[in-house]
């Protein structure tokens, strides 16, 4: 199937000589679709993991230490006692001035600040704890206290993650439809171009599949040489990406930073599309053919 | 440059004795010799909503027969021709080759058929991006023969048609006639049971002509059906083979008169003795 002598002119074909260019950038877009598509999921994945199982228990300030710490003592007690809860731990007062710096600046080390205390709990992911039920036991205890469920912003970004993942995957379609288009095109320009050879080979008895092979083999080897055309240009693209979102510095902004499986996911990127390239002109003389004496 | 090997026929016996019969695939075609190669029977052809160009064409060629068919420019031979290689249907009649009704012979079985018919048509129809050499494998390769046996055949071909020192040459470097030897090459390369020539002599002096004609004697005398369409009576005469004429479409199988209106046997054109047609049998 793949040996290079072809009966068919098909080097001749100017408009084939434009289908890697095309094949190229359609990689080259599906390429940042997928990477696209990975970084998010690995991001989910991360927030997954670090978010799901934890919520925070805001403690409002008293009027001195003394109230603060006995208020912070009974939401300890409550916590101790309730089943699922793993770990409990209170953030230092320096750990919250630094989380307020970007906005109150030094102000924030202020003494006399009523500063809310945080308590970051960890939860059991097996025992099912009702958020709900805490914040009500802990408020009959504490009144004022607030219990923030990270789940539920959590799910909120997850629906939206999927929507762009779903989004990226229709992209993806879209490139392999219009992919498909460009190789039908040119497979049908090039069967219009050799058609007194084709009539030629099918008079000396070639089947419609020998002709389709040398159709199909020409289309994998310009969807291979387009393909990695494209993986080429995408590669220092996404690394620039990358570059740009670790200079950043926001821990939000998911970092390129694909694994083994990930790389290989990349690399057959193009043969996938050659083999696509290679189906399509394949069915596309199969079928033009048929219509053929 | 010799067209044959010094000798006589003996070399081109042996030539054709080293072919290789062509794959054949699972399709069944009975040509046992009782049974007919070619049976025309009522066919008739138009292009289009034209009017008819064959009319009620109706004969029959046995096995290992060979026929000139004549007929004057725009008499149909080259669309009967078309018609017996499969390039057109008929409009009406039947069409039977190998004892194979070609009419009721599937899209997929057809390329099958079409290899044991070799064809030399008369604008050559070489693949002019191909060497002399692939042109002529190209059958062979089309049926699935080792590159090995593809390269030892169409070489010895080549060779003996005098296109040895041409093997990589493409078709538009060379002469008409060395074009025409390609494509006779092509033709017969497999040794088909029916081969067809439209006018194979039409580039090539009348000695060279004589010689491609052996060949095709050659090939009958193994076993193969040859048809060649002409218009040079002088080949004709030299030959003596049995003959057919289209006459406005309608095909004159009546021997006698053809060879009396052309004056085939006329001493005093040609030497040519004439058969009287074995296997040539009239329906009608």
């Amino acid at each position: 199937m793949f040996r290079r002598r072809s009966d068919l002119p098909m080097n001749e074909d100017t408009l084939a000589r434009f289908l890697p260019w095309l094949i190229a950038f359609m990689v080259f877009l599906s390429a940042l679709a997928l990477a696209g598509m990975l970084v998010l999921h690995d991001a989910v994945q991360r927030w997954d993991t670090g978010l799901k199982a934890t919520i925070t228990v805001q403690v409002p300030p008293g009027a001195d230490a003394r109230e603060d710490d006995l208020r912070l003592e009974q939401v300890l007690s409550v916590l101790a006692a309730k089943p699922g809860v793993e770990r409990y731990e209170t953030m230092s007062r320096e750990s919250l001035f630094a989380l307020l710096k970007p906005w109150i600046g030094e102000a924030g080390q202020a003494q006399d600040l009523p500063i809310p205390m945080l308590i970051d709990v960890t939860v059991d992911r097996d025992t099912v704890v009702d958020i709900d039920l805490l914040a009500k036991e802990l408020q009959a205890r504490v009144p004022g206290v607030s219990v923030d469920d990270h789940r539920v912003w959590l799910s909120q970004l997850v629906r939206l993650v999927t929507v762009i993942q779903v989004l990226a995957w229709c992209v993806l379609g879209l490139i392999a439809l219009a992919t498909m288009g460009t190789v039908v095109f040119t497979t049908r320009t090039g069967l219009a171009i050799h058609r007194e050879a084709i009539e030629v080979l099918h008079l000396i008895g070639a089947q419609d599949a020998y002709i389709a092979r040398q159709f199909a083999a020409r289309a994998l080897a310009l969807g291979l040489k387009g393909g990695f055309l494209g993986l080429a240009l995408a590669a220092p693209t996404l690394a620039g990406i990358g570059y740009l979102a670790s200079e950043t510095g926001a821990t939000m902004i998911p970092k390129p930073d694909f694994g083994f499986f990930q790389v290989v996911g990349f690399v057959l990127l193009p043969v996938a599309v050659a083999f696509l390239a290679m189906i399509t002109a394949r069915a596309t003389v199969m079928r033009n053919l048929k219509r053929m004496t | 440059m010799a067209l044959f090997p010094k000798g006589n026929t003996r070399s081109s016996v042996n030539f054709s004795l080293t072919f290789r019969e062509p794959a054949q695939g699972a399709i069944k075609v009975k040509d046992s010799d009782q049974q007919s190669i070619v049976r025309f029977e009522n066919v008739g052809l138009r292009y289009g909503l034209g009017p008819e160009v064959l009319q009620d064409i109706t004969f029959e060629l046995e096995p290992a027969s060979f026929r000139f068919l004549l007929g004057e420019s725009g008499a149909g031979k080259s669309s009967l021709l078309k018609l017996l290689y499969m390039a057109l249907r008929p409009t009406r009649g039947q069409i039977s080759l190998f004892g194979r009704n070609v009419a009721a012979t599937s899209r997929n079985d057809l390329p099958r058929l079409r290899r044991r018919v070799g064809v030399v048509f008369q604008e050559f129809r070489l693949l002019d991006h191909l060497s002399a050499f692939d042109n002529v494998a190209l059958p062979m390769r089309v049926a699935g023969a080792r590159e090995a046996d593809i390269r030892r055949h169409v070489e010895e071909l080549l060779s003996w048609v005098g296109l040895k020192d041409h093997l990589n040459s493409r078709p538009t470097t060379l002469s008409g006639g060395q074009q025409q030897r390609i494509a006779i090459a092509r033709a017969v390369i497999t040794r088909p049971k029916l081969l067809l020539a439209d006018e194979p002599t039409g580039n090539v002096d009348d000695k060279m002509g004589l010689r491609l004609m052996h060949l095709f004697e050659e090939l009958n005398k193994l076993g193969t059906t040859v048809i060649v369409a002409t218009h040079n009576l002088g080949i004709v005469r030299q030959m003596a083979h049995p003959v057919m004429r289209l006459e406005n479409g309608r095909l004159n199988t009546d021997e006698a008169a053809i060879i009396s209106d052309l004056r085939l046997d006329d001493p005093g054109i040609s030497a040519g003795k004439r058969p009287s047609g074995p296997g040539f049998t009239r329906i009608h």
